[in-house]
């Protein structure tokens, strides 16, 4: 017979938090910690060298004013919504989802080379897809030996069009995480519903948008907030490929608080900047999360 | 029962998970590991000489059994200046002895990461040899010294004799004028036909932070005249002297966009330019002139990596004039290393004792003839063998000392030097008009420090 050890309620949920209580301290230590010094030394005009690094002084609101009176933060900003848009949101979920819908009745063989070939670009440190890059589009690089052959005559791609270079990068890097969310979810759509609405007469089309994005609104919020944030946060590849330049042509926050808090030592500066990355993080998350909610989802 | 064993071993290694986070620091070690460190020195040294060094800790090792000395490379990237400092700050990454470059000393030494020399040079016989007014390169802002020279510079305009004489320049070089240096680079362009080919290198990029402001802007801002400041040291003010600005940009603007003899923004921006252009473009004819610093051409000598006989007999090393040839007639910027002492090394008993060897007059001689860098000490300057060296342009240089402008490294210089850059650079890309740069310039200084720190001219 096996013994049963009835624990009361007050036994359990003490072993509940004796269980929970790792997790809970690394979480606090690794990521609510840091957040909140972060928060602290924002409001101080503490710096990497020079009097201000021990000496630091409470500045209140200072750093946020400056930063909205920076003349170059508009450009940042934008730059970093034109790359979050166009590479996460359009470029890596859009043709994650086109890709994971087309393959989805193709040849095993097809799909597995498809699979294979996104995940590579996944799995690709940063740095090495920097460089990478920066070899295809460099003025003597691959794409203008490719343009050669054509007699077309060779573009500086990362003094004329940086933005443009870096959202491809990224495009390449990031969308294999986009497509397997929606291979996954897609394969959860049944095949039933689909039937019965070809047989209602719905074409390709209507059943694309009447039936299956619907069912993969919940997988669509959350691959929309976790490409948002990560985007968001991306710096490695922008900062390898083309160190935010030329000028500040693609110098995003990340990049930007990099350079502030790093290059010119304001690093009161640079976490007031990373802050602002998180409140935007946390904006565009909820604006994501009420707009699923509003349409009405059981 | 295996699942409470499997969540019990779980539990435990979660926690074991957590004893990686330890900290690895020294208080309460035992007698026996203090020991041991004792018997280690970490010397941080850059990494254009950490070949050098490794050697001397050799040397250091077979004079001191039992003593190790590790060298840590800092490699000499845009990121150098704040990993430096950043190293500092914690016990558990601080050397005990580091190469300072010159311009961080004040910062450096106000933000608590340095310790003060002045008991140790007292105590030691040969500081007498440095020469007090490059000693004051190694002062924090309050007069104590907490770094000793390493070596000094100057810059020139590097040109290349052969081809200067096959465009029709006259050789030697002796421009009196900005417009002398447009003139040259005018000529070598209208010669050289072969494609990618840079009449005049000027660093202009963010890739090149420290170089751009300090070989470029800083070098042609002093050549404006006599009165050029950039720190106001008695009233404690940075200074916007819009004239003198618009000078200097507009030379950066007519060798990048007017007359086009410089090189391409994005070739500008590539990294690892100065390999390229001694081991490669000098060496080729794909570069006329090259304004920078005397030690360019020690990487030709005997033994070096770009080892190159011809070199001097191919290139020449010319004074840069000011911009219409007013006193003091020429221009140019001295930067120069330090050894310091971090305030957080373990060793600092060691870090001092490696300090005295590495500076010491035959070491110091050996640094300044492998490195093609200027000496710092008395008796290494009017050695022989320095004052004859082969692949070095020592006489040039000490002739272009007296010309010799620094960078004023008071606190905030980190900041400022980078709106330096960032203006050249805005005008090199075609981002901004002299004009613009001008009001950018004035503008984002005073938001940099304060309108009570700026002075406007």
């Amino acid at each position: 017979m096996k013994k049963h050890l009835e624990l009361s309620l007050g036994a359990k949920k003490c072993n509940m938090f004796f269980l929970f209580l790792p997790s809970v301290m690394l979480l606090a230590v690794f990521f609510v910690g840091p957040m909140l010094l972060t928060l602290y030394y924002s409001f101080t005009d503490i710096s990497l060298t020079g009097t201000n690094a021990h000496a630091l002084k409470f500045i209140g609101f200072q750093n946020f004013v400056e930063i909205f009176k920076d003349p170059k933060f508009k450009t940042v900003f934008r730059n970093t919504m034109l790359f979050l848009v166009l590479s996460g949101i359009v470029g890596q979920q859009v043709f994650g989802f086109l890709l994971a819908y087309l393959m989805q009745r193709k040849s095993r063989t097809l799909r597995k080379f498809v699979g294979f070939t996104l995940v590579v670009g996944w799995i690709t440190p940063e740095i090495v897809a920097a460089f990478m890059f920066n070899a295809f589009f460099a003025d003597k690089g691959t794409l203008n030996l490719i343009f050669h052959f054509f007699g077309v005559s060779p573009v500086s791609w990362l003094f004329t069009f940086p933005l443009v270079s870096v959202i491809i990068a990224n495009i390449w890097k990031g969308s294999a995480y986009s497509m397997m969310m929606f291979q996954a979810a897609l394969d959860n759509v049944s095949s039933e519903i689909i039937e019965a609405a070809r047989t209602d007469g719905a074409n390709g089309f209507q059943v694309l948008t009447k039936i299956i994005l619907p069912m993969l609104k919940g997988t669509m919020t959350t691959t929309f907030i976790i490409v948002t944030l990560s985007t968001l946060g991306a710096f490695g590849l922008i900062y390898a490929m083309t160190g935010g330049g030329p000028g500040i042509r693609t110098t995003t926050l990340s990049v930007y608080m990099y350079q502030k808090a790093f290059a010119t030592y304001q690093v009161g500066y640079g976490m007031a900047i990373a802050l602002i990355i998180l409140v935007v993080g946390v904006l565009l998350s909820l604006i994501y999360v009420r707009s699923t909610k509003s349409q009405g989802v059981r | 029962m295996l699942k409470r064993f499997l969540g019990v071993f779980l539990c435990a290694a979660m926690v074991f998970a957590l004893a990686g986070c330890a900290n690895t620091t020294k208080s309460g070690s035992t007698q026996s590991q203090t020991e041991d460190e004792n018997k280690v020195i970490k010397v941080g040294v850059l990494a254009n000489w950490v070949d050098w060094v490794k050697e001397k800790a050799k040397a250091y090792e077979a004079v001191h059994k039992g003593t190790k000395v590790e060298v840590i490379e800092l490699v000499n990237n845009s990121d150098l200046y704040s990993k430096t400092t950043m190293m500092m700050q914690s016990e558990q990454t601080a050397p005990d002895v580091i190469t300072e470059d010159g311009f961080m000393v004040k910062a450096d030494a106000a933000g608590g990461y340095l310790m003060p020399l002045t008991d140790v040079l007292a105590g030691w016989e040969e500081s007498k040899q440095f020469a007090p007014t490059i000693m004051e390169g190694g002062k924090g802002v309050d007069g104590v010294q907490y770094a000793l020279p390493l070596s000094t510079d100057v810059q020139g305009i590097w040109y290349n004799k052969q081809m200067f004489a096959e465009a029709g320049i006259s050789v030697p070089f002796e421009p009196k004028s900005w417009n002398d240096i447009l003139a040259a680079a005018k000529k070598l362009k209208a010669a050289v036909t072969t494609d990618g080919f840079v009449p005049l290198y000027l660093y202009a990029s963010k890739t090149y932070p420290e170089e751009t402001s300090m070989r470029t802007f800083q070098t042609l801002y002093f050549g404006t005249g006599e009165d050029a400041e950039l720190y106001d040291m008695n009233a404690e003010k940075w200074v916007v002297d819009k004239e003198k600005l618009l000078d200097v940009f507009r030379f950066v603007d007519s060798v990048y966009n007017t007359e086009k003899v410089g090189p391409t923004p994005s070739f500008a921006a590539q990294s690892g330019i100065a390999d390229l252009l001694q081991s490669d473009y000098m060496k080729n004819k794909k570069v006329g002139m090259y304004l920078s610093g005397s030690w360019e051409s020690s990487n030709w000598a005997k033994g070096k990596s770009h080892e190159w006989a011809d070199g001097l007999k191919v290139w020449g090393f010319a004074k840069i004039p000011t911009k219409d040839g007013e006193t003091p007639g020429y221009t140019t910027m001295s930067g120069g290393w330090t050894w310091a002492i971090p305030s957080k090394a373990n060793n600092k008993e060691g870090g001092i004792d490696f300090l005295k060897f590495v500076c010491n007059k035959d070491n110091q001689l050996e640094y300044a003839l492998q490195t093609g860098n200027l000496a710092v000490r008395n008796d290494v300057m009017n050695d022989s063998s320095y004052l004859s060296q082969e692949m070095a342009v020592t006489k040039e240089s000490n002739e272009m000392l007296q010309y010799a402008h620094f960078r004023p490294s008071v606190d905030g210089y980190s900041q400022v030097t980078t709106l330096y850059t960032d203006c050249t650079e805005s005008i090199a890309i075609g981002a901004a008009t002299p004009e613009q740069a001008v009001d950018t310039f004035q503008s984002e200084l005073t938001r940099m420090v304060g309108e009570d720190k700026v002075t406007v001219k």
